[in-house]
């Protein structure tokens, strides 16, 4: 047993944490008011191999383990959870999907793009599609696109609404309604018939590019499909996992940032003639922000530890998401209090986790589904 | 003789706020929420349907129709836009304020203005950058001078101070430390030397202004004194207790709003409806919302009787606000990703009410007061 990361993980994440200092943290606010996408970011993050992080270094990703990768999106999400968010949405989703399960020649075109991060790809899955895929069972009736087939061509109609990062990525993974079942497609959002709308304006995570994707006789080469027709939430059930855990990781780095900033602000801010940190019902808010942290970490890197030595972590992932949110919410919540009036502007940067932290929870179907997911479990092993 | 029941006069003060909230603020709140500013027309509206002196006589213009009247109102309104909701409370309170400390002159010259809107709304200036929840920290202050006072000093979080007519003051006139030695002044907005701060960038209640305001040398009458030189002090508690039986009327409303906006959708939507973790949410708001309902109607009842009530409103709007704010969440929470969207008013729900376990006294200060008073009554020292 060892709780430690490896050296060069550490050393990464150094770096890592160094460049958000730096570069990340102090643009985020400017990022969040004007639901900018942060493209100049996505970038650097490229070069660093942040946009392939679990991907082979052979074929140009950063080889990292989920273990270091979490550790990362931490550091990431602590200084700006839009921007965690699309390279989640990019990691894990997207790229995890394409990368498994398009065939050849397609996806020798489409692999270095997306491994570089010159191009990001998002998973167009209907919000109530998360739940269905967590199910098990191979019901289409989440699914909002329908797909025909002709010839050597899928044709695609219907509207996937709120996919986070549908509004910058040049890719989209699109869920449909095929004969066979749910099935999967590789979609560049330039071709004919696909429709972007312009980003949605959102509660938090305002720069996470979050939009509605519309198709309309869409044309889709059956090279693009990815795995067999009716298979889709085999392979979705594998990326639903590894969101979760992503996720979670993510809450964990907003909580981590709102203890931050409430702990140094209480040590500064006097009324009664202290420091409020003086006080007991601020200590005690630290304390709980502080213990809530501890934990959520701690089943965030048991989940990506599972999963880096090959066992089943789903339910582990799940366990991770709902408490680390749960505990995201809570904690910004507590450190715009602690921060009273100055925490309700926009000059300092709680009341924006909050509204991160609170729409993290919604998204991606919600933590009810990862709840779902443990209920279902009780009784089974794991 | 208990009843829950409100009279006619309540009942008819409650429909007209609810028919104004729903004509008038529902149809652009959220672009109010959008744009910011100021409501200002909505506003001399509110004033035109006696929305502006709910609990003042009616000898001096107002509706003379008590708390209970005004909380029912306040709710009313806030269900469909808490910002304004948050600019008629103060200039409700400041009406008060005046009604109760004033001389004569100045509720004659101030409360029917107040009333009819023609000082656009009332404003309340407390709180400093270093005195929040302290206001013995207070730094403001006022010198005596042949020709009445001059006023120095900033004031920060002044709820329309943007717009207000009239500002109620506080600052020190004496060297005494702590809260002694503060006075309270009227001061009308275009006082020279009163000068209006940029609205402050919020979370929420966009469509409410939030300034700093600056004493730079503000000369005022020996008549804008209110009340005794040196016993600001209690004025400016009972403005507070007051304002917290309004705030807990507003978070209602917030919360309530919320709840019914997550109901309709989810009603809608078999995949929400039938999911009983959705429906035990709803059901946890509905009845923490109820509570919360009693509570403040509680308070506002023991004040209208002239009751102490100073316990009641704060454990009114410590329980209102948080389980207000735990309503919004809720509903974001049913509503996934679909509640996080601007379109959908909940999330404009979650941010406006967050604010309300800060003003008028955060949650961690109405818990001293509980507490203080609880350890009086049972403590038995």
């Amino acid at each position: 047993m060892d709780f430690e990361l490896g050296e060069e993980d550490l050393l990464l994440r150094d770096t890592v944490r160094q460049l958000c200092d730096q570069r990340v943290r102090p643009h985020a606010g400017e990022l969040d008011e004007a639901r900018a996408l942060p493209q100049s970011r996505l970038g650097e993050l490229g070069e660093m191999g942040l946009l392939a992080m679990e991907r082979p270094e052979d074929e140009g990703g950063a080889g990292l383990s989920a273990v270091a990768a979490s550790a990362l999106m931490v550091e990431l999400a602590a200084a700006d959870a839009s921007l965690a968010l699309l390279v989640g949405v990019h990691n894990w989703q997207g790229l995890a999907h394409v990368a498994a399960a398009l065939g050849e020649p397609a996806r020798a075109a489409e692999l270095p793009a997306l491994t570089s991060g010159e191009r990001l790809v998002a998973w167009a899955l209907p919000e109530a599609g998360y739940a269905t895929v967590a199910g098990g069972k191979a019901e289409c009736e989440a699914l909002t696109v329908v797909a025909r087939r002709e010839g050597a061509e899928w044709v695609l109609d219907g509207e996937i609404r709120y996919v986070p990062g549908a509004a910058v990525a040049e890719r989209l993974v699109v869920f449909g309604r095929a004969e066979a079942g749910p099935t999967a497609w590789l979609v560049d959002r330039e071709a004919e018939g696909v429709h972007v709308s312009d980003p949605v304006r959102t509660l938090g995570l305002r720069a996470a590019g979050t939009a509605h994707v519309q198709l309309q006789g869409a044309r889709i080469h059956d090279g693009r499909r990815l795995d067999e027709p009716g298979s889709a939430w085999n392979r979705g059930r594998a990326c639903l996992h590894r969101t979760h855990l992503g996720m979670a990781a993510i809450a964990c780095g907003v909580a981590r940032g709102a203890l931050e900033v409430a702990t140094a602000y209480a040590k500064e801010r006097e009324q009664f003639g202290q420091p409020i940190a003086g006080f007991q019902a601020i200590q005690w808010k630290l304390a709980d922000m502080s213990l809530a942290l501890d934990a959520a970490g701690l089943l965030v890197t048991r989940a990506a530890w599972l999963h880096d030595v090959g066992r089943p972590y789903g339910l582990a992932a799940a366990r991770a998401r709902v408490l680390a949110t749960t505990t995201a919410v809570r904690s910004t919540s507590e450190a715009l209090q602690i921060h009273g009036g100055y925490g309700y502007t926009r000059e300092f940067p709680v009341e924006r986790a909050l509204r991160d932290a609170r729409t993290c929870e919604a998204i991606h179907g919600g933590s009810a589904v990862a709840r779902q997911l443990l209920a279902r479990s009780l009784g089974d092993r794991g | 003789m208990i009843d829950f029941e409100p009279n006619e006069t309540q009942s008819g003060v409650q429909a007209q706020a609810r028919s104004f909230a729903r004509e008038v603020l529902a149809p652009r709140a959220a672009l109010l929420d959008r744009e910011g500013g100021f409501p200002r027309d909505d506003l001399a509206r509110a004033a035109a349907a006696g929305l502006l002196g709910i609990n003042i006589p009616e000898a001096l213009g107002g509706r003379g129709a008590g708390v209970v009247a005004y909380s029912l109102a306040v709710t009313e309104i806030a269900k469909a836009c808490a910002a304004t909701t948050v600019a008629v409370c103060v200039s409700n309170m400041v009406a008060e304020v005046v009604t109760h400390f004033g001389s004569e002159d100045q509720r004659t010259g101030y409360v029917p203005r107040l009333c009819r809107g023609e000082l656009v709304v009332g404003a309340f200036a407390l709180s400093e950058a270093g005195a929040g929840s302290d206001p013995g920290g207070m730094r403001t202050k006022a010198t005596r001078t042949d020709r009445g006072w001059v006023i120095e000093g900033s004031k920060l979080w002044i709820t329309s101070g943007t717009d207000a007519g009239l500002f109620v003051v506080w600052a020190r006139t004496s060297a005494a430390p702590g809260t002694r030695g503060i006075s309270t002044f009227l001061v009308p907005g275009d006082t020279p030397g009163l000068v209006r701060g940029k609205p402050e960038h919020k979370m929420g209640l966009c469509g409410s202004t939030t300034t700093a305001i600056d004493f730079e040398a503000c000369e005022v009458g020996p008549e804008a004194l209110l009340g005794e030189e040196g016993r600001g002090f209690p004025v400016a508690m009972m403005a507070l207790d007051g304002g917290r039986v309004g705030i807990a009327s507003q978070a209602l409303g917030i919360g309530l709003g919320a709840l019914e906006t997550a109901t309709r959708l989810c009603a809608s939507d078999r995949r929400r409806r039938d999911e009983q973790w959705v429906q035990w949410g709803l059901a946890d708001s509905a009845t923490e919302l109820e509570a919360a309902r009693l509570l403040t109607l509680r308070a506002a009842w023991r004040k209208e009787q002239g009751l102490p009530f100073s316990r009641e409103a704060s454990i009114a709007k410590v329980f209102a606000s948080e389980h207000a704010f735990a309503a919004c969440n809720r509903a974001l929470e049913v509503l996934g990703a679909t509640g996080c969207d601007e379109a959908v008013s909940v999330e404009r729900g979650l941010r406006d009410v967050r604010v309300a376990m800060i003003y008028e006294g955060t949650s961690e200060v109405q818990r001293i007061v509980i507490s203080r008073e609880i350890m009086r009554r049972f403590g038995g020292a």
